[in-house]
């Protein structure tokens, strides 16, 4: 069910574990919550085109991009855009001819997105790192 | 008063200036940029064409093919 709000919608964000089957604890619930979350984000950017959550340790909790090497490529540029000044980054934007890439970390994990062209770069920005502060919520109180 | 073929020349001189500033604000707009930002507040924008920002293009290209 979603919720009209002003000019987009938002979805509701129920809590509940995935239908997989995932166990409600641990890593299940984390990467279940991950998933819902990406879900949600889909909702709140159409011009999303695939994002995923990466772990504390580098792996992937879930992604949204369609071929298994989206997430192996994801995390190549996140190690890329750490290389760049030796440093950890707390989030990046890049734009490319034909799409825009934003990168957030929060609480060691981060979310790597891939829009079109000319979004509105401060809003989606903001949505993708709410999304990952709700994944890193969970994660502590998992 | 300007003679007519000034008015005409003048015409055609501003719409060929406001073409040229069209296409040079669309490249503008549209150019590759990567920006960064760190926890500690600082931000930058990394200059095209260093081994860095090439590395990071070839990353973000390798994934927005895939996407």
């Amino acid at each position: 069910m979603t919720w009209p709000v002003c000019s987009y919608t938002v979805a509701e964000n129920t809590n509940q574990p995935p239908e997989s089957g995932a166990s409600s604890h641990g890593e299940d619930a984390l990467r279940g919550s991950a998933e819902r979350v990406l879900e949600n984000l889909a909702e709140l950017e159409p011009e999303l085109r695939a994002a995923a959550i990466i772990g504390t340790g580098g792996e992937t909790l879930a992604s949204s991009g369609s071929e298994p090497a989206w997430s192996r490529r994801a995390g190549e540029l996140l190690s890329a855009l750490d290389k760049a000044k030796e440093r950890e980054i707390d989030s990046a934007h890049l734009a490319t001819e034909t799409a825009e890439i934003f990168v957030v970390r929060e609480g060691g994990m981060a979310l790597v997105a891939v829009t079109g062209r000319f979004v509105l770069a401060s809003l989606t920005g903001f949505d993708i790192r709410m999304a990952l502060r709700d994944v890193t919520r969970e994660a502590a109180n998992a | 008063m300007l003679k007519p073929h000034r008015v005409l020349i003048d015409k055609v001189s501003s719409y060929t200036d406001e073409a040229a500033a069209f296409m040079r604000r669309r490249r503008h707009h549209r150019r590759p940029y990567i920006r960064v930002q760190f926890s500690s507040g600082d931000a930058l924008e990394l200059t095209p064409g260093t081994p860095p920002a090439e590395e990071i293009d070839a990353a973000a290209t390798a994934l927005i093919d895939l996407s």
